[in-house]
């Protein structure tokens, strides 16, 4: 097997620590989050803010001790597997996932999802790529008639979406 | 009571019951069998599936995912050395050997075996024991529940592994996300930012999906730049399929204990399947009479492993359903299942829904019994699952993410919160600071706050209340005590380190 991760027998957990800040980073940038959320929870009338302040201010304080002990053990990072890195490819899938919301209710259920199937898969270098993006038309069919017509759930439609859940209402008759 | 408890019985054997269980089942192995893939995301996708189906079919289905999964992490365990979850590491010390001498079949045969029994007997235990921890329950006051939620988050926080600062700070995160919404004293609106969405709080299941599937998915996309080639053939040499029946009577003993170790555990919140593989692992090689064949191919601690990371399953079921407190990361995203259905997990559950818990125990026994049938059937063809590639995998995670999330109420703002949390879980993996106690603050986390605010205004705001009664004081003593025996634990492996650094230093010196 290609993947060291896999090779080497252990769950490859740690693959996305190449993409990811680094722990101090990530941990101070966390700890800054709860501490302006504790600060927020002055603004609370007195009788609604111990929990908060308690809570959000163990959090604070937790967060950043965590950030410095993750400093101690800095020397691991520097490993270059786990040296992070930008990957342009990684974040156009997260690009892709996080526009297909915005098509969905845009476009539709099925134009959508197909485009954002096709483009996912081609983006992540599946071999065969033009057998995988064809086979996104059919299989996006069948979810639709899964989703909307046997367990009712209501996914935005276009035209063709709605002309296509008749049909399928059609045949359930 | 009995009445109840055949009407479960009956309807866990209706078929659409018994299609849920299949499928469940075979939708677990289907995920469990992918390495990386584990149950919480399994479980966490199949959730918004679940709030379309009755809440008796839609329960017995999670089951089947949730035992379907930890069973199948086995597969490739055995076959290529590679654990399908982080729950069958074990499984590889004694099943891959056992496949390079050509008994892949004998080893996969005996995993499902052994899951299949660990699953059943634990399955015995949610029976028994759940509705005698309701009837107890059911005594319990405001001020039982803040300890028990207290006991709770102390045994998630030392009873995991790693450091207990990371531990104790994921448990305060996860607790700092169950702030949103109303204030339960005077309905004080906190962190809802104008949405009036936030205001009942943040939707456990987009959270959880956001928290464990779209990193999962952003994990595997990022597996597609290793040059992993999908299509290993794995090749099973003919010969037995199960253990003979005298490695099943000599190993009786084993997998009781081993199915009780995993129950045992599997009810303290946060040590889920991942951990009691090793501790029955061990149990089992210290009363052997074999040791020198663990890791070798010892049908034995593959046993021993196998039996009882499904028995967990089954126990951490039983705080979940009787006192709403989650026995696992898993037992978490189970409970969101049923809070969407509009159920209230708990001791009043086994009160006002006797039928469905029933139902829910029945199909899980079911659910066993199909794994078991399956496991052993079927094992060639589960195999298949590993040739899909990642891209492929990556993009399925992310879609169902996507589709899950808004499926919950068709409401496009759970997508957002889900890939807020998926981002927050991101940073929170890259600070190292462990995402179960995350997901168990932020259940406990709100159960706990009502009920202290119940507590005190019943006391007067007499904080000694907690002390004064029995089952409370109990709670918290049983605490400290978790709290001693673990810093004790901790501090002499610290001073072994110790003391081995300093026998490595001297020899260095020389």
């Amino acid at each position: 097997m290609g993947d060291p991760d896999r090779a080497h027998g252990r769950h490859p957990t740690d693959v996305l620590a190449r993409y990811a800040p680094p722990a101090v980073v990530a941990g101070l940038v966390l700890a800054a989050g709860a501490a302006v959320l504790t600060l927020r929870t002055l603004d609370f009338p007195e009788t609604s803010r111990g929990h908060p302040l308690v809570v959000l201010g163990g959090a604070s304080v937790l967060l950043a001790l965590s950030a410095l002990k993750n400093r101690q053990s800095l020397p691991s990072q520097s490993s270059p597997a786990a040296k992070p890195t930008f990957d342009a490819r990684v974040s156009a899938f997260f690009g892709i996932w996080l526009l297909y919301p915005i098509a969905l209710l845009a476009a539709g259920f099925l134009g959508s999802t197909i485009a954002a199937l096709a483009a996912s898969l081609s983006l992540l270098g599946i071999k065969r790529r033009w057998a995988w993006a064809a086979g996104t038309v059919p299989v996006t069919l069948m979810i639709f008639a899964l989703l909307q017509v046997v367990l009712n759930i209501a996914m935005p439609q276009s035209v063709a979406d709605r002309l296509v859940a008749d049909f399928l209402y059609g045949l359930r008759g | 009571m009995d009445g109840a408890l055949l009407e479960g019985i009956l309807l866990a054997l209706q078929p659409v019951s018994l299609a849920a269980a299949v499928v469940g089942v075979l939708l677990g192995v289907l995920v469990g069998a992918i390495p990386g893939l584990t149950a919480t995301l399994g479980v966490a996708l199949l959730v918004p599936v679940t709030f379309v189906l009755d809440p008796s079919t839609g329960m017995i289905m999670l089951t089947g995912v949730y035992a379907g999964a930890i069973y199948a992490g086995a597969i490739t365990a055995i076959l290529l050395r590679i654990p399908g979850t982080p729950a069958s590491i074990p499984a590889t010390w004694d099943g891959y050997p056992l496949t390079q001498r050509g008994q892949a079949r004998l080893a996969l045969g005996t995993a499902a075996f052994a899951s299949g029994i660990g699953g059943l007997l634990s399955g015995v235990a949610l029976f028994s024991l759940s509705p005698l921890l309701a009837r107890l329950a059911l005594s319990f006051g405001a001020v039982e529940y803040v300890a028990l939620v207290l006991f709770g988050l102390i045994v998630v926080v030392f009873l995991l592994d790693g450091s207990l600062l990371h531990s104790c700070a994921g448990v305060f995160v996860g607790m700092s996300l169950g702030l949103v919404g109303l204030d339960p004293e005077f309905g004080f609106a906190r962190y809802v930012f104008g949405r009036f969405e936030l205001a009942g709080g943040l939707g456990v299941v987009p959270v959880l999906i956001g928290v464990f599937c779209i990193t999962e998915a952003g994990r595997l996309a990022a597996l597609t730049r290793s040059d992993y080639r999908p299509g290993e053939s794995v090749s099973m040499a003919p010969g037995r399929r199960l253990p003979s029946l005298r490695d099943v009577r000599s190993n009786g003993w084993n997998l009781g204990r081993s199915s009780a170790i995993g129950v045992g555990l599997g009810v303290l919140p946060a040590v889920g399947p991942e951990t009691t593989p090793f501790i029955s692992y061990a149990a089992a090689r210290r009363a052997s009479k074999r040791k020198d064949l663990y890791g070798k191919g010892s049908l034995e601690g593959l046993m021993a492993a196998e039996a009882s990371n499904n028995a967990n399953v089954g126990g951490s079921l039983i705080p979940t359903l009787a006192l709403g407190i989650p026995g696992s990361a898993v037992a978490a995203v189970f409970l969101g299942a049923l809070t969407l259905q509009g159920l209230r997990p708990g001791p009043l559950l086994f009160v006002e829904q006797p039928v469905l818990v029933y139902s829910i125990f029945t199909g899980f026994m079911l659910v066993n019994l199909f794994m078991l049938v399956a496991g052993i059937v079927f094992v060639r063809q589960f195999a298949v699952v590993l040739r899909l590639p990642h891209a492929a995998l990556a993009t399925a995670v992310a879609f169902f993410s996507v589709i899950g999330a808004f499926a919950i109420g068709s409401n496009i703002f759970n997508v957002w919160v889900m890939f807020a949390a998926g981002l927050l879980a991101a940073l929170l993996l890259a600070a190292r600071i462990p995402l179960a106690p995350v997901v168990l603050g932020l259940i406990l986390g709100p159960i706990l706050e009502t009920n202290l605010v119940r507590a005190l205004a019943a006391s007067q705001g007499d904080w000694s209340i907690f002390v004064q009664r029995p089952i409370s004081l109990g709670f918290l003593l049983a605490g400290l005590v978790v709290v001693a025996v673990v810093s004790v634990g901790r501090l002499r492996r610290a001073r072994g380190r110790t003391g081995e650094q300093a026998v490595a230093d001297s020899l260095d010196v020389r």
